[in-house]
């Protein structure tokens, strides 16, 4: 059994692996569920509220509802990837490096 | 290796006979079209210079050796993904149809965020060079090694076709250089940043177009803004004015009609489709872990999302400022290079000749950079996924497997140039759409089971795989693009553009159900070795064992 095999038999059991296993699953769930729902919104202003899309974002203005709900998409996905990466630097890595820790110490900084 | 330069300076001979023909006439076309490329072209052939000495085994050669900080990783992302189509289709598009053209936009942006939170980590703990590594991490069968080898080529290689027919047509309309002669240039430069400079040529190729294309981009909406005063209604205002569909300019049901399975199919393809292009995702593995695979997608999104705001502006702006202009106008009253010159036009109408030969030079760049990706990948998927094919001498050793990649590389590189020639009046959309279909329908679905279903099996992924790889290229042929437009009947037989909304439920389906109906030893050693995969994916333990596997 080589050193990767012993160290995964470890952590099979490890409390914190499944902690942030469980942490990563429900950012990720909650993140891609929110964009998901923006764009298939999106996708049904296109089709089912034809005319709603077609609104004015207010009157003496020429941009649409369509139009500025797409660009506020575009900008939720910006935002989504930043919070993920951001989540993911601050709570996720730490965790990530003190489980690897406990299998490898000489991957220790 | 020798032969091998050989081989390019042969192709150079030919290629130099025919350009001193022509090159009076380039000179008189457009000189700063010219000389940008021509600086864009010396700097990345320098780059590929130092890039050759560097690229010393198949590490460097497919991956940089992991050694790509996570900006540049995040640069030459959004350059390998900024295609042509992006810049000239979507605005091309969206001067006729209006806003419906924007999905092809906030569809592919809403894409990278997924495969940032589903795929890039994950991805980059469990594989070493290309999509099929992480596929075949648990899945054993050597049948699941050529399915997704296939797929992956499959995709490749349309999407190569149909990036070197828009850049022959492109630089044949631009520069008045001979089409075939386009795309021998276009071949020839793709080749050598390939076959010498390996991944960190590519990289920089890709990472400079990219700040090329960016900083037009932004120069050009500048412009536009300044034309409008600053005021974005004013802008939608005299679009609406100038344009046939008036108000419903900005409105849905321009291109889709308002149809719900047209908007489903499009928006599903253009999404998920990203997500299986395998020249995006081997990009992952030029960084050193899965934290710099994150950094790198997130400042891909935040470059693209800056990006699609501005196609929006420069769509709508072309639509004000050059809609009905006699000077873009040809004698038949349609405009002059069809929709695929819109956003050059309208850089000619604000910016003069300086503009308009900046980016037509960096349309050229666009262009150079995606199919260096798409080559570079399509290698990879020969030489270093289906090895096992080839003689042990020949794949055995580290220094034969370079050479291995390089003669892969040129195979590609001439296939694709023939493969221009074939389809010079072909309908590229189609070619286009079906990588992207493939890409939605199979390699996506197959990459996510792969990743979070430890039911998965080589014999569910194999038969369920290859049918809907089969029924997606079956639907293509059956929809209006192939059946009306090119084999000339009278109706469609499948009424959709994309197959994507039926294939793609269709292939997790028929994946999950095989899967579970697979009682053979295989699948339960293969179920059985999830939980070791899910714990190297999650926290990347033994990072380089996991790549080696």
């Amino acid at each position: 059994m080589s050193q990767a095999e012993k160290s995964i038999g470890v952590l099979t059991k490890n409390p914190e692996l499944r902690a942030l296993t469980r942490k990563r699953r429900k950012t990720v769930f909650i993140l891609v569920g929110v964009l998901l729902s923006a764009y298939i919104f999106n996708l049904l202003l296109m089709t089912l509220m034809v005319d709603v899309a077609a609104l004015k974002i207010s009157a003496g203005s020429q941009i649409t509802i369509g139009v500025a709900y797409s660009i506020g998409l575009i900008l939720l996905s910006a935002a989504t990837a930043a919070i993920y990466s951001w989540v993911s630097g601050r709570y996720f890595d730490p965790l990530s490096d003190e489980i690897r820790k406990t299998v490898s110490p000489e991957r220790e900084p | 290796m020798a032969k091998l330069w050989l081989l390019i300076l042969v192709w150079f001979t030919f290629a130099s006979e025919v350009a001193v023909a022509q090159a009076a006439q380039i000179a008189s076309q457009n000189k700063t079209a010219i000389w940008t490329f021509l600086a864009f072209v010396g700097a990345t052939l320098i780059i590929t210079k130092i890039a050759a000495g560097r690229t010393k085994d198949g590490a460097t050669f497919y991956a940089a050796g992991g050694g790509i900080p996570a900006w540049q990783n995040g640069l030459a992302i959004a350059g390998d993904f900024m295609s042509a189509a992006t810049l000239l289709g979507i605005t091309g598009l969206m001067y006729f149809v209006g806003y419906d053209a924007y999905i092809l936009a906030f569809g592919a942006v809403v894409s990278w965020p997924i495969m940032l939170m589903l795929i890039a980590e994950r991805f980059r703990n469990l594989g070493r060079y290309t999509f099929v590594d992480v596929i075949t991490f648990r899945l054993n069968a050597p049948s699941i090694r050529i399915l997704s080898a296939i797929a992956s080529l499959a995709v490749i290689m349309f999407y190569l076709i149909g990036q070197m027919v828009g850049a022959g047509k492109l630089i044949e309309l631009l520069f008045g250089i001979d089409y075939a002669l386009s795309v021998l240039i276009v071949s020839l430069l793709m080749l050598v940043y390939v076959v010498f400079g390996g991944m960190i040529a590519t990289t920089w190729v890709q990472m400079i177009k990219a700040v090329l294309l960016l900083s037009g981009g932004i120069f050009l909406t500048y412009l536009i803004l300044a034309r409008f005063d600053f005021d974005v209604s004013t802008l939608f205002e005299l679009a609406a004015e100038a344009h046939s569909n008036g108000e419903r300019l900005a409105a849905p049901g321009g291109w889709l009609n308002g149809d719900v399975w047209q908007v489903l199919t499009v928006g599903l393809t253009v999404c998920f489709g990203i997500m299986g292009l395998p020249h995006i995702l081997m990009r992952f593995f030029t960084v050193k872990d899965a934290a710099a695979a994150r950094g790198s997608v997130t400042i891909a999104t935040l470059v693209m999302s800056v990006f699609y705001i501005l196609i929006l502006i420069i769509g709508f702006g072309a639509v004000a400022t050059i809609w009905d202009n006699p000077d873009y106008l040809g004698e038949d009253g349609q405009l002059l290079g069809g929709s695929n010159l819109v956003a050059l036009h309208t850089a000619k109408s604000l910016g003069g000749d300086l503009l308009f030969g900046y980016m037509s030079a960096v349309t050229f760049a666009t262009i150079l950079a995606v199919v260096a990706g798409l080559t570079l990948a399509g290698a990879a998927t020969i030489a270093h996924d289906l090895r096992h094919l080839f003689s042990k001498t020949l794949a055995g050793e580290p220094s034969n497997e370079l050479l291995l990649s390089r003669l892969a590389a040129l195979s590609i590189g001439a296939i694709a140039f023939l493969l221009a020639l074939a389809f010079e009046f072909q309908n590229i959309a189609i070619v286009t759409a079906l990588a992207l279909a493939i890409a939605a329908s199979v390699n996506f679905p197959i990459l996510l089971l792969a990743l979070y279903w430890g039911g998965l099996t080589s014999r569910g992924c194999v038969w369920g795989g290859g049918f809907t790889l089969a029924l997606a290229v079956l639907l293509i042929i059956f929809s209006d693009g192939v059946w009306v437009e090119i084999l000339g009947h009278a109706d469609g037989l499948f009424p959709l553009i994309y197959p994507t909304v039926v294939t793609m439920p269709a292939c997790f389906f028929l994946v999950i159900v095989l899967s579970k109906l697979d009682r053979s030893q295989r699948a339960i050693d293969e179920r059985q070795q999830f939980p070791d995969q899910l714990i190297r994916s999650e926290v990347g333990i033994d990072i380089s064992a996991a790549n080696h596997h």
